[in-house]
């Protein structure tokens, strides 16, 4: 008894496979947050209390704070690294110590109306997500589910949306990522003053411009309230000298300045923040999580009494920071080696506690997803009351704090039913929370302490008496927030590398196995299949219990449940099977590429496959891709050649045209495409906008791509079996042409808004594209349901039909050169077997290029959501994503569809092509796991090369099912 | 045996005169000023190669066919640098801006993909040799393995352009002018090995 799986089977099974292993790496590589579109509000200091048990009756008397600031002024000096404020004796560096002593002599000279922090920030520490993390309260991850990909605005609640709604002139000067991060705030053009922020070598334009529109603000007429300026001299600084280097000294005492000048605007009403958002490294950079990066600044500044400033308190605080210090891991010591400065003189605080130390300060709420937790040194009542009732005000706004962390684990526990946040799992930390409730509780149901609270004076002994227990209650209050912390931090921002590991093995050994099964044809008898199934299954499943009773915890198979352990060991049984089945595939002596080309491709491929670890060329691919079919083209034109019989002029001249053709169409189409953030300034591509309909030479070369492009339709369609189809096609395609014109026509003209114009525009929008997809399906399903067509004839007419679908979800360009595609498919499927092999890998590169010159690049920034609204008035949630998937992948399925047609007169010898072109995929994805397991902690990552692997998981995934579909329907 | 030591002699000249006119003779440098370098370099290269045919054909005592050759040579060489110009671009160089470098660049390929063959090729085996990949003799081995290697060394310089080390010969065309620099004298020293192996192994087949 011998098992023989079917080549489809066998496809169908590597698929499987390949998914599920990219299931369990995924599974530990992608860290998400859900978002929530919630609004933060303002809780009474004893709402719900005690909040695991029925509501008590009696609550204590709520202690007032003190009145809240009246305007507010932020600077935030990018890259503000701690040690540049400092103000110390021996200064060991002349440039950047000592020359921004300011907030430190306020310290000195007025010590109860500033604090200084060691402002820790939480990496990545690039300026945009630090803004949104001290605006925010919430911990970095990589996708913030529910949020926004198309703009980088705020998804979420943040604290500039309350203070706005309390503060209405609000002022901003800056940077003008805080323009894009929160653009419903800075909606007031008159009131903001950006500016661009990527001129790195540029040190000055961007403070100067500031400071030209600061001054005049405040002092200006307007009453203005708060404030906001973001000086980025000292990051370019950094960027282009170092941090040491006489211009750090120039641009730090310029910031000196601007604090000193901004003081004489700073009265009892008003609060001063001075702070950076990130540190730099001592070469002047940042982005990673070095100590050098992660230590930043945070001055408060008021001139009126700040904090209770007494021997008592100050302990008191000590302790809760130190407490803060030991529970998140702060490494005191090697910051200061590192930096050259005592570190344990100054509190460190975590960036993300500003956004509840500010709300307090401003008495505004806190922002729905905060994590922070309030500062305490600012905590201040409103009256000089007795001891007992400030530590009971301060219990009051740590709980108010806690509830509205609390609120927010329960709604993220709610929302999305993760493990991580059940009752079971985050038991632990509530514990804090319960401990702190039932000190209070006892507090309360103690009637003396009540009237201690609210006397003028008490003694000593009877603060003794209940300031134990109101502390206990703090710290435990502090110890549930801080918990929480790193609790969402662990979950946040732990890869499970095991996880990815495994996944990468069954990659790794499915890509080996596809390989096998190209070499070598299936067949084994069916006692050995079930013997090494049997064996293999039992090693692993031991193994995997072994493993986990050993290894587990911290990044390692955390998130492996059990049906993942038995499905990897599984997967592993049947790589093995595939393994055993050596018996020779059966090679017709007669084709000559089946011996030959098919290395040379995976040569070319696995080449291809290693540049996908380094950024610059993840940045370059599209030159990189042109580069690979110019290399192929020149190997299909030596194969021609080498394959011709005589040398004739004529015969030569075949040989080298259609490869040159090829080429030459490939390289007029990559002038147009799409620039990544990071090509520029060398990225000089042709947009759709330079498109139009005046009467300049533009004009004239718009409407002569028009008529190109009708004239080409009309070339396109005779490949079509009858008028039938030809008229379907052509409507289609002229629909098409209709919106190109209309999208063109509409960018630079303004109309007036008639009744008969939003007609005719929700005709364009809505009902013609709606057209072309029905005409589409039903062409599609009229073709393959009637038997009367060729195969080939098929295969012609579902390319062209589909080319006006995926044509249609473009911008103009990429519209055209979609609706050209054909053409070069046809050059394509011109040259005889022995070249077949070379023209599948230049069909599969090709399908590469046409998603880069449609304009898509590898990031998130350039996902065409446009797309989803074509045909739709209303975003549909699943249509959309269907729409920006076809618009996405639109090259890719071209070139599938093209290898139906390429293939089609080799019925008979699949094996070895199918398998080569699900390699041709499996590699590359095999690799990129490998190098993105490598470089997780990589400054680019997620920026450059997590989203280069998602395309390519989408590539592969979509590869291997039309490698299934080809065995199906050839 | 004697036209083992022409070519060897004619490939050994041409690598100095490729490495003077280079890096040498101009008085700018390649990694500062590449245009003006190449515009220098280009020339001599020209005139050098012109030279080293008539030396070839002198050597092998063949002078009456030297002026043909030379014509051939001149005429083959500035259709090839049009094509390769065209090719380059094809493959992602710029269309439109830095014509100059491509240019010249493509001068410079095709003065040292084409001359060496005419140097080394005493008759017309061409398609023999280049589309049929079957060099035999020691004179097709030089002018194959000369002509693969530059091409071959001009398309591998092409892989540091994307990357960002920031450096002087990341400009283009710099890079790849040096790589076809060291694709020819490797083609040199190839052709050197392979046919001394021929020569030592291969004289059964031959004879």
């Amino acid at each position: 008894m011998y098992l023989r799986p079917s080549l489809g089977l066998v496809l169908i099974t590597l698929t499987c496979l390949q998914v599920f292993g990219l299931y369990l790496f995924l599974k530990g590589f992608l860290l998400t947050r859900q978002t929530f579109p919630l609004q933060g509000r303002s809780y009474d200091s004893w709402d719900r209390f005690p909040v695991h048990q029925t509501p008590l009756q009696q609550v204590p008397t709520v202690i007032e704070p003190k009145q809240p600031f009246k305007r507010t002024v932020v600077i935030l000096i990018d890259a503000l690294r701690f040690d540049f404020v400092l103000d110390i004796e021996n200064a060991t560096n002349p440039y950047y110590l000592n020359q921004f002593p300011v907030l430190q002599q306020l310290q000195r000279t007025q010590p109860q109306s500033s604090l200084l922090f060691q402002f820790r920030a939480d990496p990545p520490t690039t300026t945009m997500q630090r803004v949104k993390g001290i605006m925010t309260g919430s911990l970095p991850t990589f996708i913030d589910a529910g949020a926004n990909f198309a703009s980088s605005a705020v998804g979420e609640d943040h604290l500039l949306n309350h203070i706005k709604s309390k503060f209405e002139k609000m002022y901003f000067f800056g940077d003008d990522t805080w323009v894009n991060l929160f653009p419903e705030t800075f909606n007031d053009t008159s009131r903001r003053f950006e500016s661009d922020s990527f001129k790195m070598l540029d040190l000055d334009s961007v403070d100067n411009d500031i400071l030209k529109h600061l001054w005049p603000v405040m002092e200006g007429e307007d009453q203005w309230q708060v404030a906001i300026a973001h000086f980025l001299g000292v990051d370019h600084c950094g960027h282009t000298y170092g941090p040491s280097d006489p211009n750090m000294a120039i641009k730090l005492n310029q910031m000196n300045g601007v604090i000193e000048r901004m003081l004489n605007y700073v009265d009892k009403d008003t609060l001063l923040v001075v702070m950076g958002d990130h540190g730099m490294s001592v070469e002047g950079d940042h982005g990673g999580e070095s100590v050098e990066e992660l230590m930043s600044t945070l001055f408060l500044y008021s001139p009126r009494q700040l904090t209770l400033d007494s021997d008592y308190y100050r302990v008191f605080f000590k302790q809760i920071h130190q407490q803060r210090a030991s529970r998140l891991g702060y490494d005191i010591e090697s910051i200061s080696t590192r930096l050259l400065y005592d570190a344990s003189k100054y509190p460190i605080v975590a960036q993300i506690h500003l956004v509840p130390t500010l709300a307090y300060l401003l008495q505004v709420p806190i922002p729905f997803g905060n994590l922070g937790a309030i500062i305490p040194d600012v905590i201040y009542p409103a009256h000089d009351t007795n001891t007992l009732a400030s530590l009971l005000h301060m219990v009051q706004q740590f709980r108010v704090n806690a509830l509205q962390v609390f609120d927010y684990l329960n709604q993220y526990a709610d929302q999305t039913h993760q493990i991580d946040f059940s009752a079971e799992k985050i038991k632990p930390i509530l514990h804090h929370l319960y401990t702190a409730e039932e000190i209070m509780v006892q507090l309360v149901n103690q009637p003396q302490f009540l009237s201690k609270v609210e006397a003028e004076q008490i003694t000593q002994e009877e603060l003794e008496l209940f300031d134990t227990q109101l502390k206990e209650a703090i710290l435990a209050y502090d110890a549930f927030l801080i918990s929480t912390i790193k609790y969402c931090e662990a979950i946040w921002a732990q890869f499970d590398t095991g996880c990815m590991f495994i996944g990468i093995v069954l990659l790794g050994v499915s890509t080996l196995a596809s390989f096998w099964m190209m070499m070598f044809r299936p067949h084994i008898s069916y006692k050995k299949a079930f013997g090494v199934c049997a064996l293999v299954l039992s090693i692993c499943l031991v193994g995997a219990y072994v493993t986990l009773s050993h290894v587990g915890g911290q990044g390692w198979f955390e998130k492996m449940e059990d049906i993942d352990w038995i499905g990897a060991s599984a997967a592993l049984a049947i790589c093995c099977i595939f393994f055993l089945m050596k018996s020779k595939q059966v090679a017709p002596t007669s084709v000559f590429w089946y011996t030959c080309d098919w290395y040379l491709l995976l040569i070319a491929d696995i080449a291809q496959s290693f540049t996908l670890g380094s950024n610059s060329y993840v940045i370059w691919e599209d030159y990189g891709t042109l580069f690979a079919l110019g290399s192929l083209s020149v190997c299909w034109t030596l194969r021609n050649l080498k394959a011709l019989a005589s040398y004739t002029r004529f015969s030569v001249l075949e040989a080298v045209l259609y490869p040159l053709l090829f080429l030459i169409l490939v390289r007029i189409t990559s002038v147009t495409g799409q620039c990544r953030e990071e090509q520029f300034p060398d990225c000089s591509y042709i947009y759709s906008n330079s498109l139009e309909f005046g009467n300049h030479a533009v004009g004239y070369f718009s409407l002569l791509l028009m008529v190109m492009t009708v004239s080409m339709l009309g070339y396109l369609s005779r490949w079509l079996p009858n008028a039938q189809f030809a008229a379907v096609y052509l409507v289609s395609g002229i629909i098409v042409v209709l919106r190109m014109v209309q999208e063109i026509y509409l960018k630079n003209t303004v109309l007036q808004k008639t009744q008969y114009l939003m007609v005719l525009e929700k005709c364009m929008d809505v009902y013609l594209p709606r057209v072309v997809y029905g005409l589409c399906l039903v062409g599609t399903g009229a073709c393959i349901y009637s038997k009367k067509y060729t195969k080939v004839t098929i295969g012609w007419s579902v390319l062209l039909l589909w080319s006006t679908v995926l044509a249609i979800v473009q911008r103009p360009f990429a519209s055209i050169i979609v609706l050209a595609s054909p053409i070069l498919i046809d050059l394509l499927s011109r040259g005889s077997s022995s070249s077949l092999l070379i023209r599948l890998g230049l069909l599969h590169f090709l399908g590469h290029h046409l998603f880069f010159v449609t304009g898509h690049q590898a990031s998130f920034t350039s996902l065409p959501w446009k797309a989803a609204f074509v045909g739709f008035d209303e975003m549909n949630y699943y249509g959309g994503m269907i729409l920006v998937t076809l618009s996405t992948m639109a090259g890719h399925i071209i070139s599938w569809l093209g290898m139906f047609i390429l293939l089609v007169d080799v019925p008979s010898l699949l094996t070895l092509p199918l398998h080569l072109l699900t390699l041709l995929q499996s590699i590359p994805t095999f690799l990129c796991a490998i190098f993105i397991l490598i470089l997780r902690r990589h400054l680019m990552t997620w920026k450059i090369f997590a989203p280069r692997f998602l395309v390519q998981i989408l590539i592969e995934v979509g590869a291997h099912l039309a490698v299934i579909g080809l065995e199906k329907t050839l | 045996m004697k036209s083992f030591g022409t070519e060897l002699a004619i490939g050994l000249l041409s690598i100095g005169l490729n490495y003077g006119a280079t890096f040498k003779l101009p008085t700018t440098s390649l990694l500062n000023e590449p245009v003006a370098t190449l515009s220098t370099a280009v020339p001599i290269l020209f005139i050098g190669h012109i030279v080293l045919i008539v030396l070839s054909n002198v050597f092998r005592g063949t002078t009456n066919k030297a002026l043909r050759t030379v014509g051939y040579s001149i005429t083959a060489c500035v259709l090839s640098t049009g094509i390769l110009h065209l090719v380059t671009v094809l493959f992602g160089a710029p269309l439109i801006e830095k014509i100059p470098n491509t240019f010249l660049f493509s001068a410079y390929l095709s003065i040292l993909t084409i001359m060496p063959c005419f140097e080394a090729l005493e008759e017309n085996v061409w398609i023999k040799v280049f589309l049929q990949h079957s060099p035999t003799t020691t004179s097709e081995i030089y002018a194959y393995t000369q002509a693969i290697c530059a091409l071959s060394g001009a398309w591998i310089g092409a892989i540091v352009l994307p990357l960002d080390w920031d450096r002087d010969w990341q400009a283009w065309p710099i890079s790849c002018v040096i790589s076809t620099y060291v694709g020819h004298s490797v083609g040199v020293l190839a052709a050197l090995v392979w046919s001394s192996i021929k020569l030592l192994f291969g004289k059964k087949k031959s004879e």
